[in-house]
């Protein structure tokens, strides 16, 4: 039994274990390997800077090996785009810097896909025109756990932007430092958003009295959000949302 | 161009069909809104039925609508401050200092004044005047007051003294001309390019086109109009969600104020109010042009008004020019809709930029809004030295050898070299990051949406939606500089659809 452990945990702690592809920190590297990824395919990055902006057209989990795992857009777009449909793309242990967007300055998910973010870090990323400035979806699925978000920069949202028909999940997180005209975490339209256990404190936000959390839906319905063990200030616009404290 | 709302809680004018009734005599018909502030439509057009000669009392002086011992009795009700606008046919509406024909005039003011709606009693609203006024308290009849979208306040204006320009008007007129076109499209003072890029992508293609004249459908002679967005629902579909919209407009100076910036408000026979008209839709649905004004997605935009899926791509994922080409112009080919988004700040690289000799004064004007910490002086004969801005309007040169200012607004420099002067003014390169292009000069403005009307093998073609300058034909090498993404949408199907 022990030896069976101690073997589990020697396979778990080798890092290019279920790697498909290992990355180098190298121009051009990163995007090569997603070009020539198969669907669901692990690419696993080597410490240091990967640097451009980044189309994701099929299902990957990128996975840092180790600390000091960079993705930096350098302002040429997101660091990550994923375009098309039914899509997972995993994130784990990576630093997301330097994207700029005109929605989500690190991801901007416009399809109804899935995006899971675990352990990583979205710092210094913004939007010109609209929101989150780490992070934006109109569609799909957002998966954020234990992840640190600061220093980014959007007005709906200096951090976040949940948009129309989105659905976010995320736990164990902790949003600070970022700077947004309507909220550092913005929800809009129709979109279904659970923060659990995460922290949302010490961002500017210049509208909605200051509310960490600005909410805005349209005439005819409004965004739902729940607040599970996490204590934020909400600017509600239009009156019409569904906050749920627990 | 964004500013701040008049409303601190903006509420939308309600999404429902509003009655117009014709007055017996003297005064022709009036909008009439089953939410106004009474509350009560039925009582609202009983009143007015038969009742032309006290119409026209009404419209002096309202109080025929203010029911005896009701206002006496009834309990002051907080509003949350919704802007409204006097609606009266004509003649002027009192504001009093209380609530009742009793109560002392404080002042009267014409049809289209905006006030916002801080609480009401009976069919009397305590309110605030801003046209023309810096927030003049009192109460106002309720039945000549109508709900509209919270305006956007002038730059430095608050809710709490400065008086506004702005005002509303009626803009009774056909929505289209024959088919939308991408000119019509225009931007006002109101940081909304990434609505009217989207409504100028979807006048640029046929199936564009066709979902904006499906979109916006007129009634009562053109005093009403009902206007069709689309709302996606969480499986893919999308749903038609409609607003009912006034013809009632924002202005300022007699011009309207927002879409179709300029356009004088009279005999609107010959313009196409389609973008002004959806403009204020979408400001209902919204919230107010306020919330449209604070920025948006113009792919979005394009998505809520057609019904279709929208992609964003970064012009970096396309390492070369006849890729992007392909693209671009592969979407327009096919009857997609586009727009670009620039970056948010711009690089400006310019020679010869500075006048001057000696050690100084230099001078350059620039007519841009400079970003701060963003400003870089060299001389190309490497006889002066280096000299950067510090953020704060101050330029340093290298080990203290030169010393200026920076006016970051009017990007005019002034700058004096105290140790190793350049041989001569042209030698001093200027670079800098520009926030936008103060003139209408031949260039792009930063962090801004545009339509893209098509792509050849010199370049893309852009349009502007605000103001009369449109870029053309981008070469490839600025639309990188310049250009952070393109929005396509698939209006493609809907000609066929």
């Amino acid at each position: 039994m022990l030896r069976r452990l101690a073997v589990a945990l020697a396979l778990a702690s080798t890092p290019t274990d279920n790697c498909d592809t290992t990355v180098e920190a190298t121009d051009g590297a990163l995007r090569t390997a997603i070009d020539a990824a198969d669907d669901g395919a692990v690419l696993c990055l080597k410490p240091g800077t990967h640097r451009g902006s980044h189309p994701v057209s099929r299902s990957v989990t990128i996975r840092a090996l180790g600390d000091g795992v960079v993705l930096d857009a350098n302002g040429e777009g997101p660091v990550l785009g994923v375009l098309g449909d039914k899509l997972n793309v995993e994130l784990h242990g990576l630093t997301l810097t330097g994207g700029e967007w005109e929605a989500g300055g690190a991801i901007g998910l416009e399809s109804r896909s899935t995006v899971t973010l675990i352990g990583c870090t979205l710092r210094g990323n913004k939007t010109g025109e609209y929101g989150g400035g780490a992070l934006f979806a109109r569609r799909g699925t957002v998966v954020l756990k234990d992840c640190l978000i600061e220093d980014n920069e959007g007005k709906w949202g200096g951090a976040l932007l949940a948009d129309g028909v989105s659905t976010w999940r995320v736990s164990g997180t902790t949003i600070r430092g970022n700077r947004g005209a309507r909220g550092a975490v913005a929800v809009r339209e129709d979109a279904e958003v659970t923060l659990t256990g995460c922290t949302i404190a010490d961002n500017t936000v210049d509208e909605g009295d200051g509310a960490q959390i600005y909410v805005s839906g349209t005439a005819t319905e409004g965004p739902t959000i729940v607040l599970d063990g996490t204590d934020a200030t909400l600017h509600d616009a239009l009156g019409n949302a569904e906050v749920i404290r627990k | 161009m964004s500013g701040r709302q008049l409303s601190r809680t903006p509420a939308p004018a309600p999404p429902v069909q509003a009655k117009t009734e014709d007055a017996p005599s003297g005064g022709g018909s009036m909008s009439l809104d089953p939410h106004a502030v009474q509350g009560r439509p039925g009582q609202f057009a009983q009143q007015y039925s038969g009742l032309g000669v006290q119409l026209k009392r009404d419209e002096a002086d309202p109080h025929v609508g203010d029911p005896e011992g009701e206002t006496a009795t009834a309990r002051e009700v907080p509003m949350n401050g919704e802007t409204a606008a006097v609606l009266t046919k004509s003649g002027n509406l009192h504001l009093r200092e209380e609530p009742s024909m009793d109560g002392k005039v404080l002042d009267k003011y014409p049809a289209g004044t905006v006030v916002t709606q801080h609480a009401k009693k009976g069919e009397w609203v305590k309110v605030k005047v801003w046209s023309g006024s810096g927030g003049k308290a009192g109460w106002m009849h309720g039945k000549y007051l109508k709900t509209q979208p919270g305006l956007t306040l002038k730059k430095d204006g608050d809710d709490k003294g400065n008086p506004q320009d702005y005002t509303y008007a009626e803009a009774k007129g056909k929505p289209f001309l024959g088919k939308p076109t991408v000119d019509q499209a225009k931007q006002g003072a109101i940081g909304d390019c990434y609505l009217i890029a989207a409504m100028g992508a979807l006048a640029a293609s046929p199936g564009g086109a066709k979902a904006l004249m499906d979109m916006v459908h007129p009634h009562s002679e053109a005093a009403e109009y009902t206007v069709t967005f689309k709302k996606e629902q969480r499986d893919g579909s999308y749903k038609s969600e409609s607003v009912k919209v006034d013809a009632w407009q924002p202005v300022s100076g007699g011009k309207l104020k927002y879409a179709l910036s300029g356009t004088p408000v009279g005999d609107m026979s010959k313009v196409a109010l389609w973008p002004a008209i959806i403009e204020k839709g979408y400001a209902q649905w919204k919230g107010g042009y306020e919330a449209i004004g604070g920025g948006g997605s113009p792919g979005g935009a394009m998505s809520e008004m057609a019904g279709v899926d929208v992609s964003n791509k970064a012009v970096s994922w396309f390492s070369k020019d006849e890729d992007l080409v392909a693209a671009i112009k592969g979407n327009v080919e096919k009857g997609k809709s586009m727009t670009a988004a620039t970056k948010s700040k711009l690089g400006q690289k310019k020679e010869s930029a500075f006048s001057g000799s000696g050690a100084g004064p230099y001078t350059a004007s620039l007519n841009n809004v400079v970003v701060e910490r963003s400003v870089k002086v060299t001389d190309s004969k490497g006889k002066a030295p280096t000299v950067t801005d510090d953020g704060k309007g101050k330029l340093t040169g290298a080990g203290g050898k030169a010393e200026g200012t920076i006016d970051y607004k009017k990007g005019k420099f002034s700058l004096k070299f105290t140790d190793g002067a350049p041989e001569k003014a042209g030698d001093l390169v200027l670079e800098c990051q520009v926030k936008y292009w103060l003139s209408r000069s031949p260039d792009i403005v930063a962090n801004h949406a545009y339509v893209v009307k098509g792509a050849t093998a010199d370049g893309i073609d852009i349009h502007n939606p605000w103001g009369s300058y449109h870029p053309g034909k981008v070469d490839f090498k600025k639309f990188r500089e310049t250009y952070q993404s393109f929005s396509e949408a698939d209006t493609d199907g809907l000609v066929t659809a």
